[in-house]
């Protein structure tokens, strides 16, 4: 590693408070600064006892668990930082069907979905999913994570000339999708019609391509999506529409297909985007499309076409969750998240500032970044494990706590880390005022 | 350095990042304003420190409040 100048090293070491993720981001020169200052900083904060990232969990994500941080020491906490939202990661069936597959395929596909990687398991995944959405005319494209196939399906759906226009608050798969596509990347403001139609108004010209791009559940925001009037618009101008429901999938809509269900625009949206490592318990995703556009984006996401094919055991897990998820025990767990995350928000209302999150996806805001440190500690060391977000995932002085509602949470536990969140709110000044 | 030559070097960075802006960069407007997502803002900043050669202490970056803001930054540490 090249020299950095040490006195920039020390000023890290010494005022580590003052540093945020996002100042590493910046490259300023030939050497390797950002790397060398980045894993002092990270060293530091170890050293001091408030690196709270990376803890290691010695067991299955359930709903209160211990966990180990990276110098060893032990916590206890409730979990609201994973997005098992049905508790089907380790549902006995599901782990079952996931050895019975790696017992009869092995370990990995060995080689790209289009070349040799196909198993029987991964059609019968399709055929799954297919039975579980239930339209006709559509088909399913696999990938290996959600993020890759909104890099994959954008860049294999729009090419240079073409235009992908998003809202503001959409996720970095899709900001990154639209960047690889070469295609004019333009943003509306979040859930903001009016804006969407003007930007709608120059890019829809009747010869380029134009694909909207939307979230069912902006995960950021815990906020639900205007699907119905963003497909009536893009319809009106023409334009294409993809929906990404990673957090809404198998959750949202009477039957688990989403807000898209939920909202009445299923057959209307040209590409559902799903992961598979939230609901579904596992890792990976799909795109919903019709067939002749799957067919084609399996051939030309190029990601997918240049990755192995998922992993046995995870797609034989993934059959048996679609299996469960259209039973009764999927209807009533459905059920059950809806009413916990109603609760847990009860608990919160009024005494902090949940934004404008209206889903499992609990929002706190508790502004600045510089506290982000200091606060993920004091949660994990009072018993709650939550996923922070802050810039560059939100706007800047934004930050917030995010929490992941379960079916599987009990109301003592929710109610036990809505007294910690409170508590934290109290201590580092973000109580409502 | 002079703020004219600061501010082409931005707006510079700023178009390549976004697509579509046509008007006259106003110093006194936010990038957001513009459209940049938060990724976008990473990368002005950093391409324009790159291309003008001037290094903005890492933790002098937080409290820029909008484009004329950068620009004073690069003024002050270009001297240094």
């Amino acid at each position: 590693m090249s020299t950095v100048d040490e006195t920039l090293v020390k000023h890290v070491h010494d005022h580590y408070a003052e540093y945020t993720y996002d100042m590493f981001m910046m490259n300023m020169s030939p050497d390797l600064e950002e790397m060398q200052l980045f894993a002092e900083w990270a060293d530091t904060l170890k050293e001091k006892k408030i690196y709270s990232f990376e803890a290691v969990r010695p067991s299955a994500q359930k709903t209160e668990i211990d966990l180990a941080r990276d110098n060893g020491e032990p916590m206890h906490i409730i979990n609201l930082s994973s997005y098992n939202y049905l508790g089907f990661s380790y549902h006995p069936d599901v782990i079952k069907a996931a050895q019975d597959a790696v017992g009869k395929y092995g370990l990995g596909a060995s080689s790209s979905p289009v070349i040799s990687g196909t198993y029987k398991i991964h059609k019968e995944l399709e055929t799954a999913l297919e039975k579980f959405f239930d339209l006709p005319d559509r088909g399913v494209s696999l990938f290996t994570s959600g993020y890759s196939v909104n890099l994959g399906a954008i860049s294999a759906f729009i090419k240079p000339g073409n235009h992908v226009v998003m809202d503001m608050a959409s996720h970095m798969s899709i900001v990154e999708g639209a960047r690889l596509s070469g295609g004019e990347v333009h943003y509306f403001k979040h859930n903001d019609m009016a804006s969407l139609e003007e930007v709608l108004k120059k890019t829809c010209d009747g010869f380029a391509r134009v694909l909207v791009c939307v979230e069912g559940i902006y995960s950021g925001d815990g906020d639900i999506g205007n699907l119905k009037d963003v497909v009536r618009l893009a319809k009106q101008y023409g334009a294409f529409t993809l929906v990404d429901e990673a957090h809404s999938a198998m959750v949202a809509g009477e039957n688990g297909r989403g807000v898209c269900e939920e909202q009445g625009v299923l057959e209307d949206v040209d590409l559902y985007v799903m992961t598979f490592s939230k609901a579904f318990g596992g890792v990976g995703g799909a795109v919903y499309a019709k067939k002749e556009i799957c067919k084609y984006i399996n051939w030309y996401a190029r990601c997918r076409m240049f990755s192995c094919a998922l992993d046995p055991a995870v797609t034989g897990g993934m059959v048996k969750v679609i299996e469960l998820a259209m039973t009764e025990i999927g209807k009533e767990r459905r059920k059950r998240l809806k009413t916990n995350a109603a609760f847990f928000r009860s608990l919160l209302k009024g005494k902090v500032n949940l934004g404008i999150s209206e889903s499992w996806v609990v929002i706190v805001n508790f502004g600045s970044e510089s506290k982000t440190l200091e606060l993920n500690d004091y949660l994990q060391r009072t018993g709650l494990d939550t996923s922070i977000i802050q810039f560059p995932a939100v706007p800047k002085n934004d930050a917030r706590i995010r929490m992941f509602i379960t079916s599987e949470h009990t109301e003592a536990q929710l109610k036990k880390a809505a007294e910690i969140i409170l508590g934290a709110a109290k201590k580092f000044d973000f109580l409502k005022k | 350095m002079e703020r004219t030559e600061i501010l082409k070097v931005i707006e510079k960075h700023l178009v390549k990042s976004v697509a579509g802006i046509t008007e006259t960069i106003d110093p006194d407007k936010k990038f957001t304003d513009y459209g940049a997502n938060s990724l976008d803002i990473v990368e002005i900043v950093s391409g324009a420190m790159r291309e003008l050669k001037v290094k903005i202490p890492r933790t002098e970056l937080n409290d820029i409040q909008n484009i004329k803001g950068l620009i004073d930054k690069f003024e002050t540490y270009s001297k240094n």
